[in-house]
Order: structure tokens, then sequence, then C-alpha cells
């Protein structure tokens, strides 16, 4: 796994606009060889730091470098190691991906690289007409394969797999498994935990441009809550599941329980297996209502 | 890769940024040429009727001067020669009015237009500077400015023969050159108000501001003592002030709206390296 050299280093990075503080003092680190998912609900200013490293933002305060570069200043020689897919992927609708890949290997001084067809074969893009009659997906499709080009070692994703169905989400997955090996950086924003959780190595949540915590996957996992659907084969006893340790909204409904756990399931199991179990059903909560719970803080809309 | 076809790539990708915008701006400059060709064509055709026409010449010779003003560069109206008859009809108002509409529209879609639509967040994705690219875009749109009059100055030059209207090389050369640095002027504010804003509907409405307001200027100074001084400064007058269909191109206009450009040019490139990007 790479040589864990430090890839993005951004300090007390911060962006206003006007008397929004879109991103407030975000302080983050990607070393090569490590995919760090980037999650909060839309607004909280994961596209700000994307546009901030890309150098299409000048910083308010704090400064963001990669490889050593400074994004605002020395944009070009940082792009030039950088893929970049934006969140909204918006081409040239009268060219082919195809002939958007040349221009861009031209623009960096390439040859028009012969992975592309690979590539594209993997991720299923239609080269050869113009994206603007792409379906929404095949056009998220030939960003993806736009940003991967020319063997970049960092790779910004803003929503990556949005619009993508599961197929091309899973080799797209393996791609960049596949560059994370040969020892890339990745910075992956989303919203959906279930993705980062398959993807990432550390996950930073921001909210309302705030860096709320920096985790390992496996430290989140603990911490996420899982909302638990019981059914029982008979009723059991009304009170046999409030002592549960991180056990929240306990509802009994007949043989019927429902009730949310906080961080590890093991202990409601422990207690479950008393019983007879005709069905259990675990959904994790959503990103939102994870770090919700963690910080206790109310949406300040 | 060999090092031969990689220093081939390096060069040919060093404009790569002016080849594609005229790339995707070739089918658009062919239906602007056909139509300067097409309006040339017009004007030529009714030529013949009206050299001969002596009645319509001095209807022109009574008309009050604010009227002539607005015709024509100059205000002197001469129907007697091709020349003169052009400069009312086509250097007087309809070719700098058409090639500012061509040139606001092209300048205005270089940078905010490209902004507005996404393209320029790809084109700026790969290792190129702002400058470069707002250098590049504008040397697309200056070179598409001129491949518009060198259309113009064909057709002028074809339907002079077929008529027998006489014009000189020179006087053509001139006129598609007046024209040009008449749009590359309401071109470059444009691409300028563009670049430093990021709004398609600002840089639209300036430049057609400046455009229309250099053409009342140079109307107005004709009739009114109190703005005769400020003839100077309005690039219409600069450019096509001195009729170069008939006279020539007036260098020292010429070069003075030029300096302009650049310099209005430089300010948008300057202005759009330090903003963000919207």
């Amino acid at each position: 796994m790479g040589d864990h050299k430090v890839v993005i280093q951004a300090e007390a990075l911060s962006k206003r606009y006007g008397r929004v503080l879109a991103l407030d003092g975000l302080s983050l680190e990607v070393r090569a060889g490590e995919v760090v998912g980037f999650l909060g609900p839309n607004g909280a200013g994961k596209t700000t730091t994307m546009r901030l490293l890309m150098g299409y933002l000048r910083p308010t305060a704090g400064s963001a470098r990669v490889h050593g570069l400074d994004c605002w200043r020395d944009s070009p020689a940082v792009h030039a190691r950088t893929g970049y897919l934006p969140g909204e992927v918006r081409l040239w609708p009268k060219m082919t991906a195809r002939a958007i890949a040349a221009h861009l290997a031209r623009l960096r001084g390439q040859e028009y690289d012969t992975g592309t067809a690979d590539l594209a074969k993997r991720l299923d893009v239609d080269l050869d007409r113009p994206v603007g009659e792409l379906s929404k997906g095949n056009r998220q499709k030939a960003g993806v394969l736009l940003a991967l080009l020319g063997d970049p070692d960092l790779l910004l994703l803003d929503e990556p797999t949005s619009g993508l169905d599961p197929l091309v989400q899973a080799e797209f997955h393996a791609v960049l498994w596949e560059r994370v090996q040969a020892g890339t950086a990745v910075l992956l924003s989303s919203h959906v935990l279930s993705e980062v959780e398959r993807v990432a190595d550390r996950v930073a949540i921001i909210r309302s441009g705030r860096l709320l915590m920096l985790e390992t996957m496996a430290g989140l996992r603990e911490k996420a809550r899982h909302t638990l659907e019981v059914r029982f084969g008979s009723p059991p006893p009304p009170q046999a599941f409030a002592a549960v340790p991180g056990i929240t909204d306990v509802r009994l409904d007949g043989s019927l329980l429902r009730c949310t756990m906080q961080g590890v399931v093991d202990p409601l199991i422990k207690v479950l297996s008393r019983y007879h179990v005709v069905d259990l059903n675990s959904r994790e909560a959503d990103l939102e209502e994870t770090f919700l719970t963690l910080y206790g803080q109310e949406d300040p809309k | 890769m060999s090092a031969i076809t990689t220093a081939r790539t390096q060069i040919t990708g060093r404009w790569e940024v002016t080849r594609q915008a005229l790339r995707a701006a070739r089918r658009t400059l062919a239906i602007w040429s056909a139509a300067f060709a097409g309006l040339i064509a017009l004007y030529a055709v009714i030529w013949p009727s009206v050299r001969g026409n002596t009645s319509w010449r001095n209807l022109f010779d009574t008309l009050p001067q604010t009227y002539r003003a607005l015709f024509t560069a100059s205000g002197t109206i001469d129907l007697s020669t091709a020349g003169g008859y052009l400069g009312v009809e086509l250097m007087g108002f309809m070719g700098p009015a058409l090639i500012a509409v061509y040139a606001i529209s092209a300048g205005t879609a270089a940078i905010a237009g490209e902004e507005d639509r996404g393209g320029l967040e790809v084109t700026l994705s790969a290792p190129v500077s702002r400058a470069r690219v707002f250098g590049q875009r504008f040397a697309a749109l200056a070179a598409g400015i001129a491949i518009l009059m060198i259309a113009t100055g064909a057709a002028l030059w074809v339907f002079s023969a077929l008529l027998d209207m006489g014009l000189g090389l020179g006087a053509i050369a001139s006129a598609a050159a007046a024209l040009g640095i008449f749009g590359l002027f309401a071109g470059a504010v444009a691409i300028a108000v563009g670049a430093a804003t990021g709004s398609p509907a600002i840089a639209r409405g300036v430049a057609a501001l400046v455009a229309v307001a250099s053409y009342l200027i140079n109307a107005l100074a004709q009739v009114t003592s109190a703005l005769r001084p400020a003839r100077p400064i309005s690039p219409y007058y600069l450019v096509l002030g001195n009729e170069p269909l008939a006279h020539g191109l007036w260098l020292t206009g010429a070069v003075s709206v030029l300096a302009a450009v650049t310099v209005i040019a430089a300010a948008g490139g300057i202005l759009f390296a330090r903003r963000d990007l919207s």
C-alpha cells in the first residue's frame, strides 16, 4: 500500500460567501494509497472543499496543498496529477466522450490514452455518442471515465456513484481498488454511508462547513445506529429489552419489537437469543440520523 | 510513445484550447460567413439600379445632417461610387452591427457562457492556467472574427468583379479590417466582462451597451457640438469614421482601438485568474 506520503493537506481551510461560512476551518490529510470518504448532507461543504482543492475557489483563510503545491496558486501543477469528478457532470453536449478524452489528453500534453477503450469497456461508457444524447447515468459514467484517465495519483470524486446502476458501481469500486493498491490517494464524497463503507479507509464527517469527526471505518461502524425489527414466535414480556445497553425507542406490539441500537447490536442479540425469534431485520440508519445522534445537534436549517 | 511523437503532441497540444473552441464554432462560423456573403450579394445586385438613379441620389443630398449622421460613419453620402454606396449600406450600420452581434455572442460564450454550461470546469481540470485558457479563447474569438472578415472581403471582391463595382483590393482589405477591429473591440469587452464576472448576462449587456454607445457617440457628435469632443473616444469613429472602403484604413484610429482591445483583454484575463469560479 503506497508509501503513505501525504497527498492532500488542508489546514484550517475556510471559505466564506458573503455572510455564509461554507467551510469553517477544515483540517484534513489524505495519504497515498488511502481512500477517505467525505460524508455529509447536501450543502455541508463537501463540494466547496473539492473545488478549493481544484483551485476553482480561493480560500478565505487557511490553506490547501496537494503534493505540497498550493491548490490556488499552483493549480495547473496540481491538476497535472489529479483526476476530478464534479458533483454535477456537465460536458460539451455535442462532443463524444472519446473526443473529450482526447482533448483532455492533449491538454495534459499526452497522446490519446490507449487505456481509454479498456476503461470504457469496464465502466460501460459509450465513447462514440455525443454526451448530450446520453442519459444522466451514462453521462455520469463518462465523467467517471474522464476523471480516471491519465493515471492521476490523486482522485477527487464528488458523489461518483450517484445515478450509476449497481453493476457499474461494483466495477467502478473494483477500478478504484486497483488504483488505490497502486498508491493513488482518493477523496470521495457521498451522502450515502453504505457507499463510503464499501470503499473508504477513513471517514471525514462534515456538517455546516465543520468537520465533525475523522474516524476509521471500523470506528464509525461502532457508533452507527441501527433500527431493528424483530418478530417473535410468542409475545415476550413487556420489559424484556429495557435494560439492553445502547437500546432506545423500544416499541413492543405483541410479538413485534421495534427499537434502535446505538453502536454494535451484540448486546441485543444476546438478549434475543433467550426467545424464539421468527424474523430479524436490521437497517443501518442513514448518515444524517447517525451523526445527528452522535453529536446530539439539531439541524440549524 | 516515442520522443518525437511526444514533442509533436506537446506543440499541437499547446494551442489545444483554441483548437477546441474553433472546432466547436465551425458550424456557427460557416453560417455567419454565408450571412455576410449573402448580405453583400444583396447589396451588389441592387447597385446597378442605384448607380443610374439620380433622383434617389438627390433625395439623399437633401436629407438633414442628423439623418445622414445615423446612416454613415462620416456623415457624407456619395451614391455615385460603389465605395460610397456600400459605405452607406454596409459600413455605416449593417456591417458593424452584424459583426458586433457575432463578436458579443462569441465573446460572451467564450468564458462566461462556458462557465455557465460547465465546460470551463472540464478544461480547467487539466493542467492549464486560467490565463492560458483566457488567452487561447481570446485568440479563438479573434480568429473567428478574422474568418468572417475574410469571407466578407472575398464576397466584396467577387461581387465587385462580377458587377463591375471597381473596388480595389486595398479598399476591400481596409473595409474588412475596419469591421473586424470594431467587432474585436465589442468581442473583447464581452469576453473580458464575462471572464471578470462569470455572468453571461452582464457580459452581453455591457458589451452591447458599449458597442451601441460607440455608434451613437459618433452619430450625435456630428450634430451636437456638446458631444463633439467625445467623438475620438468612440471606437466606431476611430475605425470606420473615415470611410475605409473609400479612403482606406486610418492607421492611428485602428491602432488606438487595438491598444484598447489589448488593455481590456489583459484586464479581463487578470480578473479571471483572481476570482472564484461560479
